[in-house]
């Protein structure tokens, strides 16, 4: 039996979430990109625990996302990777961690009677578990602090 | 959320995800495991060793023996974190778009 082989896709399947927003496709859109700092739950769901005071997408293909903090301390969330307005936004997501243990998220917006219906899927869980192995490999504790410790304190 | 980190570690060795699929075929002893793997019987008690701490296996002692099945909660509860983290977010975007687009437009400049 080829150890290699044995994949991670039964242990973490992608995460599938719903939600029906009572407004057109365009303007949940909006509100999700370039209107994020609006809704974001920053007490909670940061890398700078409390600390931080905005966080942005920057609404293009490439755009970074990432939260600040009042003394200017950045932090990368993610970056566009595909932008159609007003159906579709998808992004690398590395909250905590570094762009080698990025997750891909896609956020589609349908029409669903008098609003939309947003659906998140967030997959790609083999490089967070790549890089979690390259980590032990060269120091013990090393991938405390990425995505897990951190931004996992922050929000758990 | 000690825990969430471990369970990652667990499943980022290849290995340990080969031995945790011959646990899901049901609750066997070491010797059952490391059959047809291709590293020696203490380096698969080892990897069991590193799935029991982080709450993916448990032993079961029958006698001298030790019996090893999967423990399906720690995933679950990994899954709840990573469900429940977009939920929240989710929760407080639907709130932001559903607000009367009027009173956002006022608030709009930083």
């Amino acid at each position: 039996m080829n150890a290699e082989a044995v994949p991670i896709a039964p242990y973490i399947a992608p995460v599938e979430k719903t939600v029906h927003v009572a407004c057109a496709p365009a303007r949940a859109f909006e509100v999700f990109t370039a209107e994020i700092a609006r809704w974001w739950p920053l007490a909670t769901h940061t890398v700078f625990t409390g600390r931080s005071v905005r966080c942005v997408l920057t609404p293009r293909r490439g755009g970074e996302i990432f939260e600040e903090t009042a003394d200017g301390e950045h932090a990368a969330w993610g970056r566009v990777t595909e932008w159609e307005p007003p159906s579709r936004v998808a992004f690398l997501w590395w909250p905590g961690g570094t762009e080698e243990t990025a997750g891909d998220v896609v956020v589609t917006f349908a029409r669903e009677g008098n609003g939309t219906r947003v659906t998140l899927v967030q997959s790609g869980w083999q490089r967070l578990v790549e890089a979690a192995a390259k980590a032990r490999e060269s120091y013990d504790e090393g991938w405390g602090v990425v995505f897990g410790e951190r931004f996992a304190q922050a929000c758990g | 959320m000690a825990a969430y980190d471990k369970t990652l570690q667990a499943l980022a060795d290849p290995t340990r995800r080969a031995v945790l699929e011959r646990l899901r075929q049901g609750p066997r002893p070491v010797g059952d495991v490391a059959e047809g793997l291709p590293v020696s019987r203490p380096a698969v008690s080892q990897h069991l060793k590193v799935l029991k701490d982080a709450g993916l296996v448990t032993e079961d002692r029958q006698g001298t023996r030790r019996v090893y099945r999967v423990e399906p909660r720690a995933l679950l509860e990994l899954r709840a974190y990573l469900e429940g983290f977009w939920t929240d977010a989710l929760d407080a975007f639907r709130r932001e778009a559903e607000k009367p687009v009027k009173s956002k437009r006022k608030r709009r400049k930083p």
